[in-house]
């Protein structure tokens, strides 16, 4: 039943999109740079704006000022390398939401790669803290999620959703997060059955941590994205939705 | 072998940039604007002012400009306005990248292929790698009526520079006046 709403949302989303025509006024480098204009019109159906908008808001505050400072903080006590690092260690921890995905959309050979990059960086990375598999074995990453896989199989974005924190997102990626969930070995250290943590404060610490780290890494160059923005939220959605339909697309 | 290089680039930079061409310049200009860069004792805006000129002669402005408006909020401005916007455009365009060029550290830019896409257009694929991450950067060149290949779009992982800034313009036209608009490229 979930399921059905869902689609029918999406499939809603696309079409009401689609609706809309422009007029034609035939200049000569308009025409020939017709990609522009379709893509444009794709993506204008954005019923949640006032609310996406005041979470960009509430969000790029967080950053900026709560956020910001914390990890510039760290920044300072912890070198680049190490942070990299830790980044490597939370990534190669997600590996099954990986290894599933690239299955689901039959991509059999990069959910073998991914294998191979999990039992090499495991062992000789050291846990998978350094990727000896990308720098001695020429190994790249397969990132791929539910979202991914929902596009794969030809699900559109659906609405533009900013998540708290989190920032931009759609619906169709929303459950993909909430899917990706079930098979993050982080999500399941917490249950009570694992005993891996005492108790949910590690878990939630842990977290954070993983955030924190990962916007140590990226924190110049949210700064200067925002810096540059004429309308933050559009520039963030635009981007978003970009990225996300070429790493479908891949 | 750089007295090489540097005689066939003068060769090239005199004619406009042809199609064999466009790798090889590109790659040269890209190392001289990448040397520039490294230089520790300039800053940024000084940085940028000699990298512009290496760049001036292949962006077509005009055409990005264009393109990054749409069709529909072009056809409403005046000629007047249209040259005022580009000119403020491309200054933005001119500031966000001095601001760009402090987070260099240490990447490589590799050419990957050129691609052609149809007769007049085509795709300059490199890429951008660090120490952690790899970024694609796809330069999209078309054929001008002079018959010169000039960029038209950056595409930087899959986000096109064009859309990225036409969904903002269209998104700010839509409840505004071109004047707030105006004013918005300056302060930003």
């Amino acid at each position: 039943m979930q399921k059905t709403i869902i689609t029918i949302l999406l499939s809603f989303s696309l079409s009401f999109g689609q609706s809309e025509n422009f007029s034609s006024d035939n200049e000569d480098s308009f025409t020939s740079f017709d990609e522009f204009e379709m893509q444009e019109i794709a993506r204008s159906w954005d019923p949640l704006e006032p609310y996406n908008v005041q979470m960009t808001k509430f969000n790029d505050f967080a950053y900026i000022h709560i956020l910001g400072p914390a990890v510039k903080g760290y920044k300072h006590v912890v070198s680049q390398p190490i942070r990299e690092s830790v980044s490597n260690a939370f990534h190669s921890i997600r590996f099954p939401v990986r290894f599933t995905n690239n299955l689901l959309q039959l991509k059999f050979n990069n959910a073998f790669e991914e294998s191979a990059r999990f039992v090499i960086n495991s062992t000789f990375g050291l846990a998978g803290f350094i990727d000896i598999a990308k720098i001695d074995g020429g190994l790249e990453r397969h990132d791929e999620d539910f979202g991914q896989t929902l596009g794969f199989y030809g699900v559109g974005n659906g609405i533009h959703i900013v998540l708290p924190l989190f920032g931009p997102s759609n619906l169709r990626d929303t459950v993909g997060l909430v899917v990706d969930s079930f098979v993050d070995p982080l999500q399941h250290a917490q249950k009570k059955e694992w005993g891996i943590f005492e108790d949910s404060d590690a878990y939630i610490f842990i977290n954070a941590y993983r955030f924190g780290n990962e916007y140590s890494l990226h924190v110049e160059k949210y700064e200067n994205i925002r810096k540059n923005a004429i309308d933050l939220y559009i520039l963030l959605k635009s981007t978003y939705e970009q990225q996300r339909d070429r790493q479908i697309k891949e | 072998m750089k007295k090489i290089v540097l005689m066939l680039f003068i060769a090239i930079s005199l004619f406009a940039l042809e199609k064999k061409n466009i790798s090889i310049a590109m790659e040269y200009k890209i190392n001289k604007a990448t040397a520039i860069i490294k230089q520790t004792d300039l800053t940024q805006q000084e940085k940028a002012q000699m990298i512009f000129p290496i760049f001036e002669d292949v962006f077509d402005y005009t055409l990005i400009t264009r393109l990054s408006l749409g069709r529909l909020n072009w056809s409403k401005m005046t000629p007047e306005q249209r040259d005022e916007f580009q000119k403020r455009f491309v200054k933005h365009l001119k500031n966000s990248y001095v601001d760009k060029i402090g987070l260099y550290t240490d990447e490589k830019l590799e050419i990957v292929e050129l691609r052609e896409i149809s007769e007049k257009r085509i795709e300059l694929i490199t890429k951008l790698i660090g120490s952690k991450d790899t970024y694609d950067i796809v330069y999209k060149f078309h054929k001008s009526k002079s018959g010169s290949w000039l960029i038209y779009d950056i595409d930087i992982i899959g986000i096109s520079l064009i859309r990225t800034y036409r969904s903002q313009f269209n998104n700010v036209l839509e409840d505004e006046s071109f004047e707030t608009l105006l004013g918005k490229l300056k302060k930003s």
